[in-house]
């Protein structure tokens, strides 16, 4: 604090020296200095505003903070071995006969085990969990191997999501006589409790199930959620559509897609990043939730998401003698889940032109 | 002329923003006195810090400025040392208000007008901290007076001394019931109940001499006088209104109401008429004058008109570049402007103008804040500029003793120019434009 | 610079590989056929229009019975308060508010209510608009150039990337900006310059008809003559016909050939420019130009305002007003008893 208001002070010190200077020189050059010279337009003219980039700016904000740093940390850390995980110390999960595949069976106790995490499986092992395929399942494989497959399903709806909620909402937001249809649209759809509409459309397709699982998943989770999404967009545009500057477009003749394209979708970049930050692991507890009911897909054994390591894992009682069961699926779902949070308020915050000072 | 309180004293305030990461200097070496009773016109164009400037006397800076030096004297107090809050709630509001452009920035748009004005009063009327810390302890020795004085008498002494103290208090009751009874106009039997209960707190107040605000009922009367006094017409019906329901005329008057309720001993006017309508604006600025008789506050108003100060400045301060580049009386400032900026800001004024020439105007943008200004900061835009302009800012130099400007053209080593032909025509061309505007009321008084 | 050579570079490229739109061209100009087929002072003129907006289900009429002829190459002001329906009035005729019930013509053409596409494309080369807040404006997320060329672009009124450049750094220059500015966005720069943005988009378009929807009054005092000058200038050069928008007298005085006073959705006085300050009629006229401020202390101390209230006029169902010649080219809204009041007040102050 001191310092500051000395630094304040010597600068208004500097400019008394420098006037101080001036009015030595005077003396000198008298007529030289008392001549009208006039204007000086070129200097008056220029642009006196400091020339900023919005990006350049945001991602300066961003970084700033170190929850964001820690959040982007953890997000790395699991698609690290999201990726590398399976391959760092991978045994193969049983198959459903029930055949040992595991290499080091534990002395003294018989098949199948329930092993506590210890060097050699770092999440432990699934014991015989009533009766499932899980029985003597090496936690730390199964749970990376899920992770993949989650993450690969959490980015594909959100991209659909995303693309679709635009879209979507722009034009619903746009085109006035769009408006009634897709309310009444939202308000039919919203209505019907999805976990029915689910196991309905899963009855339906599920003769398909072994053959297109990942894609039904896909279309499950992506059918209605753009709908919350094209809302928002809409109420954004809605608020921003007849802004002055909107009209000065129309009457020079631009046409609705250049007016969506070029004067209102810009407007909304900030708050449509920050929502699709938050609809990947939307997206991944929503399969969770799927997965739940059995209504998640399974390619074959191998093929497994974090929903179904979730399921098969709280399958009976025997997570409540062996908490370790759920230390596999929570140390993936959590972080994953509070860093998108954390990073999606951030990514709020720094793109707020507010915020840039 | 009569010496004058101040009573705000300025004294080589400098003030600056920290705007991303880089150091402005938004105010620089101001010196300002304020005197009782008097309108002061601070004029300029936007980005001449003359909004920043007012800011400083109710502490409402945003949180990136900073005060680098000098004093804002207030009351025998520096304005400039106060740091936390509740010393400023004491200054704001209470002594200094201040009316936005924009009214609704005053107004809560969810509660009535009616509404907001009572509360004001209520709070405004309520007893402070240190009051009722007095009363209580005032309380606490009564009753133990009481007490003793109790010890002491017999018992019939005790039965008429309760006896009186009741006799006592349905007297001040009745005359208090009286009192609220008359005041209103229309009575019915909700009413008098309501005015009973009103009587009977107001009784409990006097008898136990507590310190209280007003009751809603006559904040509610208050409001209405009020809204009266800022000549809102059908006081009484407009009440209940919301702020939309209002035009953007009638919400400034409001606002000067809401100030009103506070009896502020200053008033900052922030370009108050710039949004309104040209008759509009002479109405508020005619509502203005006219209170500030009554009430004998002190006005300070921010605008870039020309032709509105002209209306209602006793002294007039031009600024510009975050500075007072000339600053004298009304008179001063319009028949004897000495500064190039004040010349250039009066020629651009339209009433002033005729068809067959283009209207001058002021070339050019007010200097950024974001860079040091190397001078005098209107040199650049100015046509009378001298070498020395561009190198070294100018001192206040004294015309006469209420008139003083800062430009080197003032100084004895300056050539003689010819002022613009506009300025020279000035009073020319006022009498024109008012013979033209103003010939329907007959007789103009010119002055001298 | 590099800017300047990419996009050359680019409309090199785009030329090469037939990208580029053919520039466009109205299969039938209907306005000039019309304007050459019978010559007529009068370019837009407005026939009993209504128009009125819908606010939860109840109808607000904002104009009724609207009679107005511009002519061409005048600057017709019109001045009122707001709510008045002076905006409105400039917006119905380029189409953003839909009219009711009557109609308007461009050139003889109707353009009003439902016209066909073509005819509403042709038309928005025709008619542009300035507009009053210089900030709200002006799309804040777009550069210049983008600002500049959107007109050119929407209807493709360019032969290649280099035409459009050099028509807008020719505007620009024309406006008093430079040329090197045009990859800067909007909030850089002062309120001034960014008025002057909004006219060089608009006068970009070549357009015959400019509606100037107060375009000052959102500026500092010091550089509303400039923005004035500029719109006469482009005035004369390009032969426009301009409907000036105010709510300040004094302004529109410098500006108009002729004055249209608006009160409550009603003309209730029009008259050329000198003529209006000369006599003015109607009380309302008369209150505002009491109300403009003049710029002397000694003056404006002493000066009544005259605050107009519509009641005095005690209108009655068998003597309602009209809008009645008074005298050549001077109309004014009175009753019959008025009309007579207002012609004894014309011959006391004298002809022109």
């Amino acid at each position: 604090m001191e310092n500051k208001k000395k630094e304040n002070l010597d600068y208004i010190f500097q400019e008394v020296d420098e006037t101080t200077n001036v009015y030595n020189n005077i003396n000198q050059n008298v007529d030289e200095l008392f001549k009208v010279v006039g204007t000086n337009l070129e200097n008056a003219e220029r642009l006196n505003a400091v020339p900023y980039s919005y990006w350049r700016m945001t991602f300066k904000e961003l970084f700033k903070k170190p929850l964001v740093i820690v959040a982007l940390f953890a997000l790395f850390l699991i698609l690290f071995f999201t990726i590398f995980g399976p391959l760092i110390n991978y045994y193969p999960p049983l198959n459903i006969s029930g055949d040992t595949v595991l290499p080091n069976p534990v002395e003294g106790v018989a098949p199948p085990y329930y092993v506590g995490p210890n060097s050699q499986f770092w999440f432990g092992i699934c014991g015989d969990n009533m009766g499932t395929w899980f029985r003597g399942t090496d936690m730390w494989s199964v749970v990376w191997t899920g992770s993949r497959l989650s993450l690969l399903l959490g980015i594909t709806v959100a991209a659909i999501n995303v693309f679709l909620g635009i879209t979507i909402g722009a034009a619903w937001g746009y085109f006035k006589w769009l408006d009634p249809i897709l309310i009444e649209f939202r308000n039919f759809v919203g209505n019907i409790p999805t976990i029915l509409l689910d196991i309905l459309l899963m009855q339906l397709l599920s003769p398909y199930m072994k053959q297109y699982g990942f894609l039904i998943v896909v279309f499950l989770l992506s059918a209605l959620g753009w709908i919350g999404l094209a809302g928002f967009v809409r109420n954004q545009i809605i608020i921003i559509r007849n802004r002055e500057y909107n009209i000065a477009s129309q009457t020079l003749g631009s046409s609705s897609i250049t007016m969506i394209s070029h004067n209102l979708l810009p407007y909304l970049v900030s708050v449509i990043v920050t929502v699709a930050s938050t609809s990947i692991p939307a997206a991944i507890s929503s399969e969770v939730g799927l997965a739940y009911f059995n209504l998640s897909f399974r390619v074959s054994d191998g093929d497994i998401t974090l929903g179904q390591v979730l399921t098969e894992a709280t399958q009976g009682m025997a997570w409540m003698s062996h908490p370790y069961l759920l230390l596999g699926p929570l140390i993936v779902m959590v972080p994953l889940t509070v860093a998108f949070f954390y990073l999606g308020l951030a990514i709020a915050d720094a793109t707020d032109p507010k915020s840039h000072r | 002329m009569k010496e004058k309180n101040k009573v705000i004293e300025v004294k080589d305030l400098s003030l600056g923003f920290v705007t991303r990461g880089h150091k402005s200097h938004v105010l620089r070496d101001i010196f300002l006195d304020i005197y009782e009773g008097e309108t002061l016109a601070i004029v300029g164009e936007s980005g001449s810090g003359k909004s920043v400037f007012t800011k400083t006397f109710t502490g409402m800076l945003d949180s990136n400025g900073f005060i680098s030096s000098g004093s804002v004297m207030f009351e025998g107090k520096d304005l400039v040392q106060i740091k936390n809050n509740k010393e400023w709630l004491n200054i704001r509001g209470r002594k200094i208000a201040t009316i936005f452009q924009d009214p609704m920035t005053s107004l809560n748009p969810l509660f009535s007008i009616g509404y907001q004005i009572s509360e004001v009063l209520r709070l405004h009327s309520r007893p402070s901290k240190e009051e009722l810390k007095q009363y209580k302890e005032q309380r606490k020795n009564d009753k133990l007076l009481e007490k003793s004085n109790l010890q002491g008498m017999s018992k019939e002494e005790r039965k008429d001394y309760f006896e009186n103290k009741k006799i006592k208090k349905s007297e001040l009751f009745a005359k208090n019931y009286e009192k609220l009874l008359n005041n209103e106009e229309k009575i019915n039997i909700f009413k008098k109940l309501l005015i009973k209960y009103d009587a009977y707190k107001e009784t409990n107040y006097q008898i136990k001499n507590k310190p209280h605000g007003i009751s809603k009922r006559q904040a509610k009367k208050e409001a209405i006088e009020l809204l009266k006094k800022v000549k809102i017409p059908n006081a009484e019906k407009r009440y209940k209104d919301y702020p939309f329901q209002y035009s953007g005329g009638m919400r400034q008057r409001v606002v000067i109401a809401i100030a009103l309720a506070c009896h502020p001993k200053v008033l900052i006017c922030d370009e108050p008429t710039t949004a309104l309508d040209v008759t509009v604006q002479s109405q508020i600025l005619q509502l203005i004058k006219d209170l500030q008789k009554e009430f004998n506050w002190t006005t300070i108003f921010i605008t870039h008109d020309l032709g509105v100060v002209a209306n209602i400045a006793d002294r007039i301060a031009v600024m510009y570049g975050g500075e007072i580049v000339e600053y004298g009386t009304a008179e001063d400032i319009f028949y004897r402007p000495a500064h190039p900026y004040t010349w250039a800001l009066l020629s651009s004024l339209p009433q002033l103008g005729s068809k067959d020439e283009p209207l001058s105007f002021i070339p050019g943008n007010p200097p950024s804040f974001a860079k040091d200004i190397i001078g005098d900061p209107f040199a650049e835009r100015n046509q009378y500029a001298l070498a020395i302009d561009f190198i070294s800012n100018p001192p206040m130099i004294q015309i006469s003793d209420t008139h003083s400007a800062k430009t080197w053209l003032l100084d004895k080593r300056a050539p003689k120019i010819q002022k613009p032909k506009v300025i020279l025509e000035l009073r020319e061309r006022m009498k024109r434009a008012a013979d033209e505007l103003l010939k329907e009321q007959g007789e103009i008084d010119y002055g001298k | 610079m590099a800017n300047k050579k990419f996009n050359k570079h680019i409309s090199s490229l785009r030329e090469k590989l037939h990208l580029n739109k053919k520039r466009y061209q109205p299969s039938v100009d209907e306005f000039a056929k019309s304007q050459q087929e019978n010559p007529d002072d009068i370019i837009v003129k407005m026939k009993d229009v209504k128009i009125s907006f819908k606010m939860g289900g109840v109808e607000r009429v904002i104009i009724n019975h609207l009679n107005l002829d511009i002519r061409r190459g005048e600057i017709l002001g019109l001045v009122g308060e707001s709510g008045s329906g002076k905006t409105t009035i400039g917006r119905a005729i380029i189409r953003i508010n839909p009219v009711r019930s009557g109609e308007i013509t461009y050139n003889n053409v109707l353009i009003s209510g439902k016209i066909p596409k073509e005819r509403e494309k042709l038309l928005k080369t025709k008619i542009q608009m300035i507009f009053q807040d210089p900030s709200a404006s002006l799309n804040e997320r777009a550069n210049i150039d983008y600002i500049v060329s959107e007109g050119l672009k929407a209807f493709h009124m360019y032969d290649n990337e280099e035409d459009r450049l050099n028509k807008i750094s020719d505007i620009m220059e024309k406006v008093g900006l430079r040329a090197e500015y045009l990859n800067r966005y909007p909030h850089e720069f002062s309120g001034g310059q960014r008025q002057r943005i909004g006219i060089a988009r608009c006068m970009v378009m070549n357009p015959e008809f400019v509606i100037a929807d107060e375009p000052i009054s959102a500026l500092d005092m010091s550089i509303r003559a400039q923005v004035l000058n500029l719109i006469r200038e482009f005035k004369e050069r390009n032969n426009l016909t301009v409907l000036f928008i105010a709510h300040d007298l004094s302004i529109v005085k410098y500006i108009s050939d002729r004055i249209a006073v608006i009160y409550a959705g009603k003309i209730v006085e029009l008259a050329k420019a000198e003529r209006l300050f000369e006599a003015p009629l109607h009380p309302y006229t008369k209150s505002l130009l009491s109300a403009v401020p003049i710029p002397d202390p000694q003056i404006e101390r002493h000066k009544k305002i005259v605050v107009y209230d519509p009641l005095m006029h005690n209108y009655t169902e068998d003597d309602v007003p009209q809008f009645y010649e008074v005298e050549e080219g001077h109309f004014v809204r009175a009753n019959k008893k008025e009309l007579e009041q207002y012609k004894n007040e014309l011959k006391k102050i004298g002809g022109k």
